[in-house]
This record gives structure tokens, sequence and C-alpha cells, in this order.
């Protein structure tokens, strides 16, 4: 059965549409990222689902039940804030132990619950203490602990990690995926950040301007974007694109033609990775700009010298240019990805 | 160096504001015969003559009395009056709120003098002079955008994710404010408290208009009548003077911890 069904969902701030009919399952186990950019109504789909926030149109439905006019607590959720929201008039404990609380939960069962989450995330010895007198790690683990001690069906994250600098939030990030492997929890999880939603999800929902774009794998999403949005969006450095059309079983453009198989005929878009482009060759060329070494990875950042186009190309180790060094380019031909009308096509071969 | 350098200042500053009342808390604990010693002696006697002098003889706890119920009532309405503002105009999207913001500073702009008159023939109209409401309404008004502004801009501070936060966890609307927001926003409350309590406590020249008949006057008007037509009892206005400033100094002492305890931290991300 399914933890999570939104059908429909659909919120509006006066003139705003936040979210435009929502169609998502999430499956008992999962851990769904909702990944897109800034705005694009990932938090209002959270507080829509965590019950903060009123739907304009759709259904909810947790565990089979639609929950629509239902309070927060009702849900059976647990939410962990982007800003952890910690209580700062109650000690660790006293915050570990409101939500159960306020569900007037038997003393002792309460104490163990929270003894038990404290130990998980390691931070036993910080009971007694402020949220004040903790530092952004902890403070991070304690809002987790006070999801984790109502035993909710479903854990809601709202970019949790944001606020913490990189390398606390690469060991969090590692944290977060041991924890639910552990406690085989349902998860929602927003970010922004693809390393996260790369790293974390076994879902991912890519959003964008109020849509679903995409529903799928980390490997489906990268691989297989279904629209240009996603394309463009998952991936650093982004997609090269070039605009073309195709005909006679060709895609022309940018002044070469390349091969293709597809079902289609007229204007398209092409995009190639920059780990699938290649030195030398006559798909493309360029001056080279800038070069960015990461350590493990090298770029080249081109620029054509009469359409002004800019080029993002992945060095291979025994590849090397000179900022200046006019170099040409070739794709792989393989891993091309060709749209149209917003959608990706088919290839069924190429040559 | 630096270190002494800025004792040095610490206690010059301390020194210049905190000097003149130890003069008049020194000129207060004297009796009759030393105060008019010159050189004036700079250790006191120690006599409570003077104090006794002020209760009895200048009806001086009728003046407290006025006082702590005028500045008392000023301070429950305005901080009552400006929470019930300034959470709406933190919390929700509006499209005017820098506007309604604005507009709420302007009106506390007006010199006391550009408005009296109007005020005065208010009051008489509404048959409020020489009562007790006729001085807290207009100080509620004088002090309430003040108290919108600061507490307004304190609530802010405090995130929307805690009373979020605070649902999620199982609360209603009422435990909301009383468990989560009212704790948390104490201090900003106790701060302005005490701002619109000294204002209503210090106030002269409302007091001094609106207020005529002895039987109410408040503790600034009181102690301005103190001088005879023949000669200043300078021991009692010391001894008044001290005793007016104590219920200050004491709610200070009492709430500043609550005052200066971080705001919000550790709520966030701090
Ligand atoms: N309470 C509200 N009133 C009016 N508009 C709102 C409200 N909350 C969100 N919006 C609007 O809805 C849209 C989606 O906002 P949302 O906060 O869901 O974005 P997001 O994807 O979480 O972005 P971010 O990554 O910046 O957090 C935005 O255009 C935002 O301005
Ligand atoms: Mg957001």
């Amino acid at each position: 059965m399914s933890t999570l069904e939104l059908r429909g969902l659909t919120k509006r701030f006066g003139e705003i549409e936040a979210l435009n009919a929502i169609d998502l399952t999430v499956d008992q186990g999962d851990f769904c990222v909702l990944l897109g950019p800034s705005g694009c109504g990932k938090s209002t789909a959270l507080r829509c689902i965590a019950g903060l926030e009123t739907i304009t149109d759709g259904d909810v439905i947790i565990n089979g039940d639609r929950v629509n006019e239902k309070t927060p607590k009702e849900r059976g959720i647990a939410m962990v804030f982007q800003t952890y929201a910690l209580y700062p008039h109650m000690t660790v404990r006293e915050n570990l132990a409101f939500p159960l609380k306020m569900s007037k939960m038997p003393k002792d069962e309460m104490e163990k619950r929270v003894r038990d989450a404290a130990s998980l995330l390691r931070i036993e010895p910080m009971l007694e203490r402020r949220p004040r007198e903790l530092s952004g790690g902890q403070r991070q683990r304690v809002a987790i602990g006070r999801a984790i001690v109502r035993e909710p069906t479903l854990f809601l994250f709202d970019e949790p990690l944001s606020n913490l600098d990189a390398k606390l939030r690469n060991d969090m990030r590692l944290e977060i995926a041991a924890l639910h492997r552990r406690l085989e929890a349902t998860v929602i999880y927003v970010t922004h950040d693809q390393v996260e939603a790369m790293t974390l999800g076994k879902t991912i929902v890519v959003m964008n301007d109020g849509r679903i774009e995409q529903v799928g794998t980390p490997d489906e999403v990268y691989q297989r974007p279904a629209t240009p949005f996603v394309a463009g969006f998952v991936g650093m450095p982004a997609m090269n694109f070039i605009t073309g059309e195709i005909r006679n079983d060709a895609f022309e453009g940018n002044g070469f033609e390349i091969p293709v198989s597809v079902d289609h005929e007229g204007e398209t878009l092409l995009g190639v990775r920059p780990e699938d482009i290649n030195l030398g060759g006559d798909h493309g060329e360029g001056e080279v700009e800038i070069i960015e070494n990461l350590g493990a990875d090298r770029y080249a950042y081109l620029k054509e010298t009469d359409t002004r186009k800019r080029w993002a190309v992945r060095l291979n180790a025994d590849e090397s240019v000179d900022v200046g060094q006019a170099v040409n380019l070739s794709f792989n031909v393989e891993r091309l990805h060709l749209y149209a009308d917003n959608r990706r096509l088919d290839v069924t071969s190429s040559s | 160096m630096r270190r002494v350098v800025f004792t040095i200042v610490i206690v010059a500053v301390v020194l210049f504001s905190i000097g003149p009342f130890m003069w008049i808390l020194n000129t207060s604990l004297k009796s009759p015969q030393t105060i008019a010693e010159r050189p004036p002696t700079i250790i006191p006697d120690l006599q409570t003559e003077f104090f006794a002098a002020a209760v009895d003889e200048h009806n001086f706890m009728r003046y407290v009395g006025n006082s702590a119920i005028v500045a008392g009532l000023t301070t429950l309405l305005a901080v009552l009056v400006g929470t019930l503002a300034a959470y709406p105009l933190a919390r929700l999207r509006m499209p005017w709120r820098r506007g309604i913001l604005s507009l709420v500073l302007a009106a506390s702009m007006f010199p006391q003098i550009a408005i009296v008159g109007g005020v005065y023939r208010l009051l008489l109209k509404l048959g409020l002079l020489n009562t007790h409401p006729g001085l807290v309404l207009p100080y509620t008004a004088l002090t309430l955008p003040l108290a919108i502004w600061i507490l307004t801009s304190f609530f802010k501070e405090i995130p929307s994710d805690l009373e979020d936060s605070a649902r999620v966890d199982g609360c209603g609307p009422l435990a909301t404010m009383w468990r989560i927001f009212v704790p948390v926003a104490a201090p900003a409350v106790f701060t302005t408290a005490i701002l619109v309590f000294i204002y209503a406590w210090n106030e002269f020249f409302f007091a001094l208009l609106i207020m005529t008949d002895p039987a109410v006057q408040t503790l600034p008007v009181g102690i301005a009548k103190f001088p005879g037509e023949y000669m200043v009892p300078w021991g009692e206005l010391a001894a008044a003077a001290v005793i007016a400033t104590i219920p200050l100094v004491v709610l200070v002492l009492v709430l500043q911890r609550r005052i200066i305890s971080g705001l919000t931290a550790g709520a966030v991300k701090g």
C-alpha cells in the first residue's frame, strides 16, 4: 500500500498558483526527494501534506485515508524544519518529549522513547542543555530526534541541511541515509541541492513552477531526463543545448549533422552533457575561456567565436588545453538527449 | 592598557549617570540640621526624618498610589493592545504592512504640546478630567506606537516555524499561544512593558493639565507641588524623588534577566 498519495493537489495564494494539480504516489519505506529551484512550490507541497496549509483543490491521502480536513497531529506525520524550530525555552529533553506530552503518553513510555532517540542520535550528554548551548549539527540532531520519538508514518524534511556548513552537511547527509535504513521509515525530503537529492533519494521528484516535471530514480533522472527543464536542472555543470531540426533521420544544427532515428520531424532541442563531449571533431568549436579544476574532474568553458554560444566540457585525464586555445568538439552520439514540444524523444537506434 | 582605559571610561559613564541620583539619595538621608551645612557633608547622618515628613505632611503615599494605578493600567492596556496589533503585523502577508507601520510611527511623532488642546477638550466632553482613565487613555495612545513597533520587530524575529512545529507536535491554536509563543515572546513583552511603565510613571505635562484635583494627582505633579511660597523643602523633595525612583529600579532589576536572556537564542541557526 502506498503511504502517501497526492491527487490533483492544487494550492493558490490569491493570484499565485504555488501548486498546479500535483499527482504523486509514495510507497512505504521510500525516500522521496522533492527537488526544484527556489520558489517552485516544494515547501508548499510539504506544508500541504503536513496540514499546515489548507489546500485549494485535490486530495491528500495518507495510509489510505483522505486527510484533507485533518489537523497535522491527526495525520501521523513529523516534520523537520529548515530553521530546526527547536523550542528555545525548553531543554533538549523537554524538546524531545514535547510531542509525546501533547499526545498524553504515559511517563515511563515517554522517557523510554526520549532515551532511545537520544542514544540513536548521540545527543544523550546534551539532554539537559538548552538549544542555544548546542552547535548547528547538534541542533539538527535534536530536531530529527523530536521527529523520531513520535514514530510517525511519514517523515517530512524541509531543507534540513541548508543551514549547515559544507563538511557538516556531508556528515549529516550520511547520517540521515543511515537513519532511514535503520528506521525503515517513509521520508519526503525537500531540497534544492542536487547532490543531496542524488545521494539520498530512492525516488526523485523534479518540480518546476508548481508542477512535477519528472518522477524517477536518481539514475533515470540523470540518464534520461524527461523534459528540457530536468535536463538543464540536474547535473553540474549544466547540460549543453543546441536548437536545430530533425529531417530525414538526422539532426541538423550548429553547422553539423548527426544521424538519429526518432519518430519525429521538425524543430528539436539537442542536449549533451559535459562528460559526453570530446576534444576534436566537427560538432562544435570554440575558444577556451575558463578552466575549472575540481580535483577529481576538470571542466573547460568555451565560447564559439562567431555564434558566441558557450560550451561546458569535461576534460578527460589525458586531455589538456590552455585558456585562449581554439578547440574542436565532438559528441558521444550514443548519449544525446533530444526534446521536442517539451517532451523527450526516444532514440530507437543511432549509427 | 586597553583594559585600563576601558575601565576608566565605564566608571566615568556610570558615575555620570548615577551621580545625580546618589546626591539625591545622600540629601534625603540627612537630617534638617546637616542639610544646610556649608560645605555639604559627603557622608549623610542616615536620618529618615525627611521620608517621614514627605509621607506625613505632603500626602505622598496618595501620589504613589495614583501613579501606580495610572502607570499600571497604561502598561496593561498598551501591552495588550500592542501585542494584538503586533502579532498580525509580524505574521500576516499584508500588502500595506510597511505603510501601516510607518503611519503608526508617524502618529507618535507629534509633540505633546501639539495635541494637548484636542485631548483636553475630548476628555472634558467625556467627563474624564480628574479621573484615572483620563490619564490612562492618552498615555496608552501615546505609548502604543512605540509598543507596536518594538513588539512587531521582536515578533518578526521569532520564526513562524516554531508555531508550525508546535502544530505538528499536536498543539491547537491556544496551546501554541500559551506553551510556545508566550514564553518565547516574554522578554519582548517585558521590555515593552518596562518602557511603557517608565513613560507613564514619569510623565508630567499631561498629568499637570488633566489632573487638577490633588486627590487624583500623580507623583511627578505631586512632587512638583512640594515647594511652598517662601521655601523649598529640599530634604522632603529628595526623599520623595528617592521613593519615586525605587519602584523603577526594582522593576528593572527584577525583570532584567528576562529582558537580556537572548530572545530566541538557539531556536534557529544562531
Ligand atoms: N503564505 C504565502 N502567501 C503567498 N504566497 C506564498 C506563500 N507561501 C509561498 N508562497 C509563494 O508560493 C510559491 C512557492 O513557494 P514555496 O515556498 O513552496 O517555494 P520553495 O520551492 O519551497 O522555494 P525555496 O527553495 O526558496 O524554499 C512562491 O512563489 C511563493 O512566493
Ligand atoms: Mg522552501
